[in-house]
């Protein structure tokens, strides 16, 4: 259901000095209430001061503010320094190996930092011909269709699937060129290949989470048990305005738990951890 | 503060962590919280710190926008 923009809600939010959106983000956003929804997407940055409070459970936080500032001051960090890199590397033990090659081109790149308090990310819109290799997604998917419909791999209370068979989705030139894995999952992922147009076959996102802070994971996306700590997550989409929007209507991320992340040959994250010494060292 | 009881510091400290040094919010600066029942906790913490904090603050209950 379409629901008409609301002219006094969409004042207030055009009008407020900071806007907090309290509400389920998978049900509600900026986009939404603003009648545009590329404000989806810039509302994600936090230039605007419009904030996706993303968490419940603020009387049992046992905050660590300096790991929350740090994740933040990291994922400024690693943007810059991703601005002049030549490529992006991902490896698991499972068997996920995924080179984004920066050096060629790069359609976009964004620091995430308005989905808070504990989510941050380095976003990565990588251009055609540019990604290549295997991913295995031991983790969980988005909401498919628009994000009002199933997920591909589903993992949220009621309906935990992550003890199956991971999906192994084989990138070529930034198209989704194989899928394998359960096949409940598999005939999902195939289902929405031959429903959306476009279909959902390009590389549309690296998404490089830049949190540690495991609140992130307790009281945050708890509605689809996506976007984890210790995690990078690769989005399937049909994203046709590359350079412009991060997520277009079709847009699934698939979680990778454990990645070991470099940049340029150098490690960045080994699976547990940030090695901020080399991101500081590169940063300018 | 109308919900909580003054004994209840921790979420009052959350909030404050997240409009200050987060959101890097001044006295004077206009608070807006989009709400419905189901984060109407967060929402009220939030305003009431932002209160105390010198911010002009509203909470926009949207529970009738869509209904889902």
């Amino acid at each position: 259901m379409k629901l008409p923009v609301m002219e006094p809600l969409r004042q207030a939010i055009l009008h407020a000095d900071i806007v907090f959106m309290a509400t389920d983000q998978m049900r509600t956003d900026f986009g939404m209430f603003l009648g545009n929804s590329d404000e989806c997407d810039t509302a994600l940055l936090g230039h605007s001061r419009r904030f996706t409070f993303e968490s419940g459970g603020m009387d049992r936080w046992e905050l660590n503010k300096e790991e929350v500032l740090r994740n933040r001051t990291r994922t400024l960090k690693l943007y810059e320094w991703l601005k002049t890199a030549k490529e992006i590397r991902i490896t698991t033990e499972l068997g996920t190996d995924l080179t984004c090659d920066l050096a060629k081109s790069v359609d976009a790149m964004y620091p995430v930092m308005a989905i808070i308090p504990f989510y941050a990310e380095v976003a990565v819109i990588p251009s055609l011909e540019t990604v290549n290799g295997v991913i295995v997604a031991d983790g969980a998917s988005e909401f498919a269709y628009g994000q009002r419909g199933f997920p591909i791999r589903p993992a949220f209370r009621g309906h935990q699937e992550l003890w199956m068979e991971p999906m192994k989705l084989e990138f070529k030139d930034s198209y989704l060129v194989n899928y394998t894995g359960d096949p409940v999952q598999v005939a999902r992922l195939k289902k929405l290949m031959e429903d959306v147009s476009p279909a959902p076959d390009l590389c549309d996102e690296i998404g490089l989470v830049t949190t540690t802070s495991i609140e992130n994971d307790m009281y945050g996306w708890l509605v689809d048990g996506s976007h984890q700590t210790r995690c990078v997550h690769v989005a399937i989409g049909n994203n046709r305005r590359r350079g412009e929007i991060i997520h277009s209507d079709e847009h699934v991320d698939f979680d990778i738990h454990r990645p070991t992340v470099y940049v340029d040959g150098e490690m960045i994250f080994d699976g547990e951890n940030f090695l901020d010494d080399v991101i500081d060292a590169h940063a300018k | 503060m109308f919900i909580y009881s003054a004994d209840n510091k921790r979420i009052f400290e959350n909030a404050r962590f997240v409009l200050e040094d987060i959101a890097e919010m001044k006295a004077g600066d206009t608070v807006v919280v989009i709400a419905d029942r189901e984060c109407y906790t967060n929402a009220r913490a939030l305003c009431d710190t932002a209160k105390a904090l010198g911010g002009n603050v509203m909470i926009i209950d949207i529970d009738m926008y869509g209904g889902e």
